[in-house]
């Protein structure tokens, strides 16, 4: 199973790859919204964690590329919005989950990932 | 004489004896009627010697009565003479009353001429007096008519003395015949009686005529002092009417004086007043009691891209179009000028909406649509509203700015967390104070993660960004999943948990993360502020048919009596709650009564505690550990299971 992290803050982006890492998945991690999408266009995945705020290019244009490319993998947003609004719109472009992260222990995360790929 | 010898037949002496018995018969028939007609005859002759007798009589009366009547006549013949001499008499005076009636009537005549001019010299004179001058005009147009008549009834007068001149020559030589015939004497003395008769009525008449001549001659006397009177009167009534009309037109220039001071003064207050009200800086908007415009200031013109011109008289709907954020007009009774002309007191304030231009461009508006009340009635409505468009943006502004401050502050935190999280999981390899430490951390976090999401809850609630989201929540599973996150404190402290949920279906309308907020508020602080081994009661039931009701009770240290108003103030904190635990923010319940007032709810308390919170008797009061119950009433509608 290959998880595609796309995640502009390298502590976060390397915890999360190290979790999942830990728990028997393969991962690649790319650091804008920008980098994703060219790697998508070449590559497949099973699951891509995506955050929302990035340089070069936020979240919900990468969903929303995605969702032009029609691209079905499934997309968990982690972000540190917290309005409803972002949620919502989150949603809206495809995204099948939305985590806060301050507010989502990783094990959490972990478990919703295995739960999805199962 | 001898009858033949042949001897008669027996049949012929019969026949001969009947013949001789009719013929007796007849004979004696026709001797009674003669006896009759001279015994009638004899009768006849008797009654005329009665007749006679009787007839002899009458003659005699009537002879005597004849000399009788004749007496009488020479009598009456004497008495006709008198009579006549003082008809003579009698008409040589009125003769005399006639001349003098006429000299009077003709002088009434003049009088009346004279009066009728010194009526229109008056009225000439004083025009207010003509209604006066007028009836004496009449009066004397009527003195007039009555003179005529007057100079009539003497003229009827003097041919009436003449026809008595004539009755009397008449009667004259009727006298001398009376002593000739007793017939004539009679018809004269018939004709003399009756034309007596006449005379006296004539006679009569005349004394009336003559009274009521006087009772006319003395009322015009007095009615023409009367009119010299009147005249005086009239005189010194102008004069007075003159000088009163010198006061009067003094006193109307006074007036029209203070008038036209007092018209400027108001009509200065009034500009005043009017420039006041069109220069409020705020559109201003007034109707009358039926949502009529009367009055809009200049601000409102700019406002709404119209001129006033354009809009007073028209329907408040018609010229200040209001729609809701989604587009949508408001509806015509929803409209804060509907709901003020249809209140009492209430104003009526409305945010979130949008007034549309004369060019269809909208802008935001805060507005208050007051009702202008006079004797207890509602006469019209005063509406200020203004564009907030600025504070729309500097609260776009603000609500980004503290999105983006928590997701900066929020990112270091997550590291924290999740690093911490990762070493926990293999905490196996570190020392007993290595492993404390590090939870510390961990928990440190956990209460900074949740300080950013309470400032940001609080700042959405003022900022007004704290939408209710309602979808099918199923309340009791929430009330659970709130007291499972705090089953780690409930078992360390030893409490006793008492639920009493609603049974059956329990799936109702209304916004799961906002309950959550409101439950987990109300659990923690009973966790909070119970001392070890206390009794927390959970319970949800029904209060009326759409009505749940929400009650947190614990066995705690209370409120203090004197801190209980503040309660629900932003960042208060009770004294005991701050001795007890310092890691509050004094911001739970506020953002719960937030939510809750906000989502038409009511929230309240029961505390029966201390009457006083100082260091003295805190140790009383956490001995008697009064508790605290927390209420809380949400009308939510149920939803279906199916659904």
């Amino acid at each position: 199973m290959n998880i595609l992290i796309i995640e502009d803050e390298k502590p976060l982006a390397r915890a999360l790859e190290l979790n999942l890492n830990n728990a028997g998945f393969l991962t690649k991690v790319v650091f804008n919204g920008s980098d994703g999408i060219n790697i998508l266009e070449k590559e497949t995945f099973d699951l891509i964690l995506c955050d929302l705020i990035m340089p070069k290019m936020d979240g919900f244009t990468v969903l929303a590329i995605l969702k032009e490319m029609k691209i079905k993998t499934p997309i968990i947003v982690l972000s540190n919005l917290s309005q409803k609004d972002d949620e919502k719109y989150a949603k809206a472009f495809g995204a099948k989950d939305f985590f806060i992260k301050s507010n989502t222990p990783i094990a959490n995360i972990v478990a919703k990932v295995k739960e999805i790929l199962k | 004489m001898k009858k033949k010898v042949l001897v008669p037949t027996s049949r012929d002496i019969i026949l001969n004896l009947k013949v001789l018995a009719k013929e007796k018969e007849a004979v004696r028939r026709k001797l009674a009627v003669t006896a009759a007609k001279l015994a009638a005859t004899a009768k006849k002759l008797a009654v005329t010697a009665k007749e006679k007798e009787y007839v002899r009589r009458k003659l005699e009366v009537s002879a005597r009565e004849k000399e009788v009547v004749r007496r009488k006549l020479e009598v009456t013949a004497a008495k006709l003479a008198a009579t006549a001499e003082k008809l003579a008499r009698t008409a040589k005076e009125k003769e005399s009353a006639r001349s003098k009636l006429a000299i009077t009537a003709a002088e009434l005549a003049l009088t009346a001429k004279k009066l009728a001019v010194t009526a229109k010299e008056k009225e000439a004179v004083r025009r207010k007096l003509a209604v006066t001058a007028a009836k004496l005009a009449v009066t004397a147009e009527k003195l007039t008519v009555t003179a005529a008549k007057l100079a009539a009834t003497a003229e009827k007068l003097a041919i009436t003395a003449e026809e008595k001149e004539d009755v009397r020559q008449k009667l004259v030589i009727t006298a001398a015949k009376l002593a000739a015939t007793a017939e004539e004497k009679e018809d004269a003395r018939r004709k003399l009686a009756v034309t007596a008769e006449e005379k006296e009525d004539a006679r009569r008449k005349l004394a009336v005529t003559a009274e009521e001549k006087e009772d006319v001659r003395q009322k015009l006397v007095i009615t023409a002092a009367k009119l010299a009177a009147t005249a005086e009167e009239k005189e010194e009534v102008r004069r007075n009417l003159l000088v009163t009309a010198n006061k009067l037109k003094e006193a109307y220039e006074t007036l029209e004086n203070k008038v036209l001071e007092r018209t400027k003064s108001l009509e200065m207050a009034r500009a005043k007043e009017e420039a006041i009200l069109l220069s409020i800086g705020d559109g201003l908007l007034v109707t009358d009691e039926k949502g009529d415009i009367i009055l809009i200031n200049r601000t409102a013109e700019k406002l709404l891209g119209k001129k006033s011109t354009e809009v007073v008289g028209k329907g408040f709907v018609e010229v200040m179009p209001l729609e809701d954020e989604k587009g949508e007009r408001v509806l015509l009774e929803k409209h804060p000028v509907s709901v003020a002309l249809s209140g009492s007191t209430a104003i009526s304030a409305r945010t979130n909406s949008y007034y549309v231009r004369k060019d269809n461009t909208k802008f935001p508006v805060a507005s208050i649509a007051t009702p202008v009340i006079l004797n207890k009635k509602v006469i019209g409505t005063i509406k200020v509203f203004r564009d907030v468009t600025s504070e729309r943006d500097i609260d776009k502004a603000k609500t980004e700015f503290v999105s983006l401050a928590s997701h900066q502050l929020r990112t270091p935190l997550t590291s924290i967390g999740w690093y911490s999280e990762m070493l926990l999981k293999g905490a196996e390899s570190f020392s007993g104070n290595q492993k404390v430490y590090l939870e510390e951390i961990y928990q440190g976090n956990q209460r900074m993660v949740e300080l950013v999401n309470t400032l940001l809850d609080v700042s959405r609630i003022e900022l007004g960004t704290f939408m209710s989201e309602p979808k099918p929540t199923d309340i009791v599973l929430l009330a659970q999943a709130v007291l499972d996150e705090q089953k780690q404190n409930i078992k360390e402290k030893k409490f006793i948990i008492i639920k009493k949920f609603i049974k059956g279906p329990s799936v109702f309308l209304t916004d799961p993360k906002l309950l959550h907020i409101v439950f987990q508020n109300l659990i923690t602080n009973a966790v909070k502020y119970t001392p070890n081994g206390g009794t927390i009661e959970f319970t949800i039931s029904f209060d009326k048919k759409k009505t749940i009701l929400i009650k947190v009770s614990d066995t705690g240290y209370g409120i203090p009596k004197n801190q209980q108003k503040q309660i629900f103030t932003k960042l208060f904190r009770a004294d005991n709650a701050r001795d007890k635990d310092t890691s509050g923010t004094g911001l739970g319940l506020y953002i719960v009564k937030s939510i809750v007032e906000n989502t038409g709810g009511k929230i309240w308390f029961n505390s029966p505690a201390h009457k006083s919170s100082s260091v003295e008797r805190a140790k009383e009061d956490e001995e008697l550990n009064p508790g605290t119950t927390f209420y809380v009433a949400l009308t939510l509608d149920k939803v279906n299971a199916k659904k």
